[in-house]
């Protein structure tokens, strides 16, 4: 694939995962705020796990995106040859005393100093390079300490290799960063290895560092990780304290835990889409005068036209909008749909959202449609443009167990449908309210638990059952969103932060 | 190949040192090129001998050239004789050594734990623990997963209480713990299914649908199906032991999980029908008597109770349940508070 190459551009933007190759919020956020701003050159640093797990790009690329180079962190590495080395014993001395302030969550600042200072260090000559971490004494003499030390899992081996897998992104982040083209500032959509990134450019090239984070990356890392199967737990039945994760857990959740206090460390305007999220990253460690809000925002008359096309009475169809994905938790959608067909038979659940980042969730929730008998009743979609949608369905349904600020939710409004949504992210402000004034314009909708079936079953069929109740909804939803949730009012708020970073001067 | 360059070589310089000393002339010089000559010699010899060293005397390697080159050096022609015949019967005592491959080491210490740990939850513990909205996220997220070490049953009715917590760190724990149980049953669910499509025989058709209605049961018993989900898989369950029974399959285990299935959707005379059919198909009395005890309990049969509850041995059942069967059984003063004279044998 050619991508486009400039010398040099305005912004660099760091993207983990997400646009142009995945479809999705964050993706279409992305897709918004490039082509939102003509006025300035983008340069894209897309960093992904291996180039198997995407296909092509879901985005066509606006014209003002000049450089793009992609990047994948499973990619086997170049490895220095294998040769014993010295290490530099003084460095190393550094890194052993910045592990000990990661280590406790108010040491971090202490940390990210020290590891400002190792950066230079980080390439091959260095005297923190791969090789000195990968073949010194030193450093096998490092964990070797920190097994002993610390290590409640047995196995030496599996601490061994947890720590080199674990570290060596640090590098090839290291190195593309040695290599990115000259920007007037830098802007990540996530801390995690996005924002080490910028972390690294920012401390190198001494230009501003902006952070707008959509989810609490670090937050969504630990859950993960809790979950995850692929961790060993080498411990036997005595050394095993059933309160305490195993070991390696530990360590990958305070390695992701550091990634992003080196990210808000080096930010200087960290950005969150809505106040729990901003107290949340502050309480990670952000410092609170760089924080702010800034709500997601949609292009209402774009949406605002379709309301002309619905007809009159709420048509019995929901729809989920969505990727078909574990966090959007489908199978609770399904699940209430038994109920709500049970007792509406006509009714119809809709689910639309591209099949291709999960095949197998979407063969659990094929399996779970056709094991409660739903198989008239529920349709998969696949994607679906959102202008020929919306104008069909009654209800927006959002089941996740984990949210931002939902595009969708608000994409659904501008268009007069109310949203029936799991209380997650800010789904609550956006359908209930904010502020007292806010709230004085209605419920867009209902808010429901997660995971809570019967609930979100009865929260629908109270709204599609009474168009009274439907349509008052349906005008809150309206209201709400041409009040506070405009692009224009989003566009704004960056464009001021834009202005302040790219006119800095060092 | 090139070792007979060096002896060659050696022999040559040996010689020609050897001519430098003989020379009638004297002087320092002259017993210089002679030591000389003779250590490039002696070099090369070490070099000739090298590779026929065994391997096991080659390490450390620098040392042991310097002691081939000593011999060959200090003792001229028997040095190295005596190293080639050193070696001839070393290589030959060696192989009277056996190395073994495996030695025996003392027993490891018994190392209970390699930290102190200190157990602080009890059952309660957890409960108030995760109850508090006051104790810090990560002192109850512990709690949290403390719960994955219990019976579904116990620990399901909690998760799904967490399902509602304020913390978003709580929650996704609680719903991720409660997924991956529903989803490890949903999977053997399939198994099953695709096994019952394949099943040949009668014989293995039937295993498949009593593991079915088993599966099934269980997602409602850990208490991972709720609404209208638990009816449906209630009845679900009770589909496949419906099509077990046609197959001829029918016993008491299965009319047992009838029973335990009625009860659940609130149908306690078919219940009660069906528990006392697995009695009568041989299933020992002390599993239903339980269930019957709660129907009777139900229904406020409270002289039914105790006279049931009095059939249960006290030596078989938990201590919680030893208290509550001691509470009905043993003789007291007041009557209990309402009885029924009506029917009288329920089993």
């Amino acid at each position: 694939m050619n991508f486009p190459r400039a010398e040099s551009a305005d912004i660099g933007l760091l993207l983990e995962g997400t646009f142009p190759y995945v479809s999705g919020g964050v993706s279409s956020w992305v897709n918004q705020i490039i082509r939102g701003f003509p006025e300035y050159t983008f340069a894209i640093v897309f960093i992904g796990s291996q180039p198997e797990d995407y296909g092509k790009p879901k985005y066509a690329l606006p014209d003002n995106v000049v450089h793009l180079e992609t990047h994948y962190l499973y990619n086997k590495m170049a490895a220095p040859q294998i040769r014993p080395i010295h290490g530099d014993r003084a460095t190393f001395e550094q890194v052993k005393a910045m592990h000990g302030h990661f280590r406790s969550p108010e040491t971090q600042g202490a940390g990210s100093e020290m590891f400002r200072k190792l950066i230079p260090e980080l390439a091959p000559k260095g005297k923190a390079s791969l090789e000195a971490f990968l073949y010194s004494q030193e450093a096998w003499d490092f964990v070797r300490e920190k097994y002993q030390a610390y290590c409640t899992d047995p196995s030496f081996v599996d601490y061994f290799w947890t720590v080199r897998s674990m570290h060596a992104p640090i590098w090839m982040l290291a190195e593309i960063a040695r290599t990115f083209i000259p920007v007037k500032a830098y802007h990540t959509v996530s801390t995690g290895y996005a924002g080490l990134l910028g972390s690294l450019l920012k401390e190198q090239n001494k230009r501003p560092l902006v952070l707008s984070e959509h989810g609490i990356y670090t937050k969504e890392r630990k859950i993960d990780l809790f979950q995850a199967q692929w961790i060993k737990d080498n411990r036997n039945v005595f050394q095993r304290d059933p309160t305490e994760i195993s070991y390696f857990r530990q360590l990958w959740i305070r390695f992701f835990q550091a990634l992003g206090s080196r990210c808000y460390d080096s930010s200087d305007h960290i950005v969150a889409l809505y106040e729990a999220n901003r107290l949340r990253q502050v309480e990670d460690g952000a410092p609170a005068e760089r924080t702010c809000n800034i709500p997601n925002g949609v292009n209402v008359p774009r949406f605002a036209a379709l309301r002309e096309l619905r007809p009159k009475d709420p048509p019995p169809i929901l729809c989920l909008i969505g990727r078909v994905v574990p966090i959007k938790d489908i199978k609770t959608y399904i699940r209430a749909m038994r109920t709500i067909a049970n007792r509406m038979p006509e009714a119809q659940g809709w689910i639309a959202g591209p099949e291709d980042e999960s095949p197998e969730y979407v063969q659990e929730c094929r399996d779970l449609v056709d094991g409660l008998g739903l198989n008239d009743n529920i349709k998969f979609l696949g994607f679906q443009q959102m202008t020929e949608l919306l104008p069909k369905v009654g209800l927006v349904i959002l089941s996740s167990i984990s949210e931002g600020l939902p595009l969708v939710l608000l994409e659904g409004f501008a268009a007069g449908v109310p949203a029936v949504s799991t209380d997650v992210g800010s789904c609550r402000q956006l359908v209930y309210g904010l502020d007292e004034e806010d709230r004085a314009l209605g419920a867009a909708g209902r808010i429901v638990g997660i995971a809570d079936p019967q609930a979100l079953a009865e929260a629908s069929l109270e709204l599609l059952s009474d168009p009274q109740v439907w349509q008052a909804a349906s005008e809150a939803g309206i209201k709400r969103v041409e009040t506070y949730y405009t692009q224009e009012r989003m566009f704004a708020s960056y464009r001021s932060i834009y202005e302040q970073v790219t006119t800095w001067q060092a | 190949m090139i070792k007979y360059v060096f002896l060659a070589a050696a022999f040559l310089l040996e010689i020609s040192s050897l001519d430098y000393l003989f020379k009638t002339q004297s002087g320092d010089d002259l017993l210089a090129w002679c030591l000389l000559l003779h250590g490039a010699g002696s070099a090369l010899q070490a070099a000739f001998i090298w590779p026929f060293v065994p391997p096991t005397f080659r390490q450390p390697r620098l040392p042991m050239l310097a002691l081939l080159f000593n011999f060959a050096f200090f003792m001229p022609l028997i040095g190295l004789l005596g190293v080639v015949i050193a070696f001839l019967i070393a290589n030959f005592r060696r192989r009277a050594v056996v190395r073994h491959p495996f030695a025996s080491l003392p027993l490891p210490e018994y190392v209970l734990s390699m930290r102190e740990t200190d157990h602080q939850f009890s059952q309660g513990g957890i409960k108030s623990r995760l109850a508090q909205t006051s104790i810090p996220t990560p002192k109850r997220l512990q709690s949290l997963l403390a719960l994955q070490g219990m019976p579904a049953r116990v620990s399901s009715p909690l998760l799904q209480d967490m399902l509602g917590d304020a913390s978003d760190d709580i929650r996704l724990v609680a719903y991720g713990l409660l997924d991956s149980r529903e989803k490890t049953i949903t999977a053997q669910i399939h198994q099953e299914l695709e096994k019952f499509r394949q099943a040949g025989s009668n014989e293995l058709r039937l295993i498949c649908l009593r593991r079915l209605a088993e599966l099934y049961w269980e997602l409602v018993y850990a208490g991972l199906a709720q609404g209208d989900l638990r009816t449906h898989s209630l009845k679900q369950a009770l589909s496949y032991i419906e099509s077990a029974a046609q197959l001829g399959g029918e016993d008491s285990g299965l009319l047992f999980l009838k029973g335990r299935i009625h009860y659940e959707l609130k149908l306690p005379d078919e219940a009660l029908r069906f528990m006392q059919q697995a009695v009568a198909y041989g299933l020992p009395e002390s599993r239903v008597l339980p269930y019957i005890t709660q129907i009777a309990f139900d229904r406020k049969d409270f002289k039914k109770v105790r006279e049931l509850l009095g059939r249960i041995s006290t030596d078989q059942v938990t201590p919680f349940m030893k208290s509550i069967i001691n509470f009905w059984v043993e003789p007291q003063q007041t009557p209990p508070p309402a009885e029924n004279h009506g029917k009288r044998a329920l089993i």
